[in-house]
């Protein structure tokens, strides 16, 4: 275990940490992300590994020290009045949040004590990291060479780059090492999408922020649980999972502010290159996030009095659709460059490879049913919406977290995106669902759940806001304590969105 | 709609509705979370029972002793190709030689064969290997 906590730690962490202090600050997401941050970093450095010659750790070493002395220049041309390590909740906040955050997931990492490594684990992951860890030749031949096609050369490298990065560190001695650092990765997103939680209440009274606190850990061991063994045995569910999950709930949960933006699209970054399902699901947040940042003001009716006016409105409309355009690409471009790179070298997707004989008809009703197996949360989530809509929705304001329709839709458009890949793929629709349809419905289930942590914290928030109101006479806790409702982390207060940030 | 009527203690319209909501919301949300809580409990009780470390460390035994002796008894850079009956061996096998040997997926071009045996080296199997 010493060694893939060295890893995850030191190699991936220490990597990520002053990237992500410069734009995220030091909040108590920076510790969860940091180390994603360092893995995106290792997955750049196996995508020039594939492109140039020379060996994995050589490229992550020039990876992490362009993107170290990017920040580094960001930071100065920002100036020293905005410092890193300035923080907007207190060190005593940061570190109970992060103690209970990982104290709490110390219980579902226990099953690490047994060393179980999944059927994935050897057939694609395993392999992968030994490959990237042989360097550039050993990996080219490798994708191209046919014996592999049952590993899924294609698959992104998120995941190999964190392995192989251990074996650089550790030797390939022991292949357990790089399972356990595939589990602390998984354990990081899920800290992502609990800090997440946790800092709804950062803005309210001391009980708000505790039972926010106390639901973020819950919500922590729930994630381990909808992911089950996948969460220790080495595949990579669960990590894009998590990080996609992350991206909604920083990116169209939490009040609008550059911070939750960054993190949002660090946690996009990292599930697009976990795996392809991952990407699709990321494509789907970031357009959604794109449109919540940048909203859409259509036009009225007879509006423009002036066709100056028009051409004024016209060209803001352009360039608003050009940062959108840009806000979706940018965070998915590492994701879209593995694509690229794998198709360039002639290596299709398996599940597309060939026609099927089975009817559209057949593979989407087999869908509906083998995914609806597992999405036994919905109808509880949806009561819960249907209350939380009717009743609470002055609470939510109050709070200042975003409207559900933003969840719902990333939720919408991510499961009709699982489901169309099971309708268009080409393998056997029924073997597919059996062996896949319980991995590929952790994301959705986990974001329900998040969900419902998230109404959890409004309600209780809404309960303890009207007994303060009763016990003082009037007035909201916010009003009462006198804190608005400020942004993840202790970070900005939710209000018009810096041009710079999209 | 007794409840919207201004109460004796000063609340405003719809409180005692508004009350009702957030328990109910409360109540849903704890249930769900912690069903599944306890759902992962059992499934982590599961992993770390007794038997399930004794034949995942074996499993796992075997697998670094098979990784070892291809290493050891195969060339480096040798053409390989892995005859077994069991699917689940040959994608073992062909991950195990992964950066040493190169597998081939028919047996034309290999130099060598490997495969799975039941044995005695490596916990119960052993790694049978043949030159073509």
């Amino acid at each position: 275990m010493t060694p893939a906590l060295v890893t995850v730690v030191l190699g991936l962490g220490l990597a990520g940490a002053f990237p992500t202090c410069v734009v995220v600050r030091c909040t108590p997401v920076v510790v969860f992300l940091a180390p994603l941050v360092g893995a995106v970093l290792a997955a750049v450095a196996v995508e020039l590994e594939l492109v140039l010659d020379g060996p994995f750790l050589l490229w992550f070493l020039v990876v992490v020290a362009a993107v170290n002395g990017g920040a580094f220049c960001l930071r100065r041309s920002v100036g020293g009045g905005r410092a890193p390590w300035g923080t907007g909740s207190s060190w005593k906040w940061f570190l109970v949040t992060v103690g209970v955050l990982v104290g709490v997931m110390v219980l579902p990492l226990a099953g690490l004590r047994t060393p179980l490594i999944g059927f994935d684990t050897n057939a694609i992951w395993l392999t992968h990291t030994l490959l990237v860890s042989g360097g550039h030749h050993t990996l080219l031949a490798g994708m191209q060479n046919p014996a592999y096609v049952t590993a899924h050369p294609d698959y992104p490298p998120l995941v190999p780059a964190a392995g192989a990065l251990a074996f650089a560190l550790f030797g390939t001695g022991t292949l357990r090492v790089a399972v356990e650092v595939t589990a602390l990765l998984n354990a990081c997103a899920v800290g992502v999408v609990g800090v997440g939680i946790a800092s709804i209440g950062a803005g309210g009274r001391q009980a708000a922020r505790t039972v926010a606190l106390i639901v973020a850990a819950v919500l922590c061991l729930v994630g381990f649980a909808v992911a089950g063994d996948y969460a220790v045995n080495g595949y990579a569910d669960l990590l894009w999972s998590a990080a996609a999950v992350g991206a909604v709930v920083w990116g169209l949960v939490l009040p609008r502010n550059r911070q939750a933006l960054a993190v949002a699209w660090a946690c996009a970054m990292v599930a697009g290159l976990t795996k392809n399902e991952g990407l699709l699901t990321s494509l789907v947040v970031l357009v959604l996030i794109s449109l919540r940042y940048v909203p859409v003001r259509w036009p009225r009716p007879g509006g423009h009095t002036t066709t100056a006016t028009a051409d004024r409105t016209r060209r803001a409309e352009a360039r608003g659709w050009v940062r959108r355009a840009v806000s979706v690409v940018g965070p998915a471009l590492p994701g879209l460059i593995w694509v690229g790179l794998v198709r360039h070298d002639g290596i299709s997707d398996a599940f597309f490879a060939k026609t099927t004989s089975e009817s559209i008809a057949l593979r989407a009703r087999a869908t509906t049913a083998g995914m609806a197996v597992h999405l036994a949360v919905v109808p509880v989530a949806l009561v819960v919406l249907a209350i939380g809509c009717g009743y609470l929705r002055a609470d939510r304001v109050r709070v200042g977290i975003a409207t559900p329709a933003w969840l719902w839709a990333a939720w919408i458009g991510a499961l009709a995106g699982i489901a169309g890949t099971y309708v268009l793929g080409s393998p056997e629709i029924h073997w597919w669902l059996q062996t896949s349809d319980d991995r590929t419905t952790i994301f959705p289930v986990f974001l329900l759940y998040a969900d419902l942590a998230v109404w959890l914290v409004v309600a209780t928030d809404g309960l303890l806001t009207a007994t303060g109101r009763r016990s003082t006479g009037g007035g909201t806790a916010a009003g009462a304590t006198g804190t608005t409702p400020a942004g993840p982390g202790g970070l900005d207060a939710e209000g018009p969105v810096p041009a710079a940030t999209t | 709609m007794a409840d919207d009527r201004p109460t004796t203690a000063g609340n405003p319209p719809g409180h005692r509705t508004a009350v009702a909501a957030r328990v109910a919301v409360v109540c849903l949300a704890a249930l769900a979370l912690g069903f599944s809580v306890a759902h992962g409990h059992r499934a982590t009780t599961a992993e770390t029972s007794r038997p399930s470390v004794v034949d995942w460390t074996r499993f796992t035994d075997q697998e670094e002793c098979i990784y070892r002796a291809i290493r050891s008894e195969l060339p480096a850079g040798a053409t390989v190709h892995v005859v077994t009956a069991v699917a689940y061996d040959r994608l073992r096998l062909i991950e195990l030689t992964t950066g040493w040997a190169e597998p081939t997926r028919t047996s034309a071009p290999a130099s060598w064969t490997i495969g799975i045996v039941p044995g005695a080296s490596c916990a119960g199997v052993s790694l049978d290997v043949r030159r073509t």
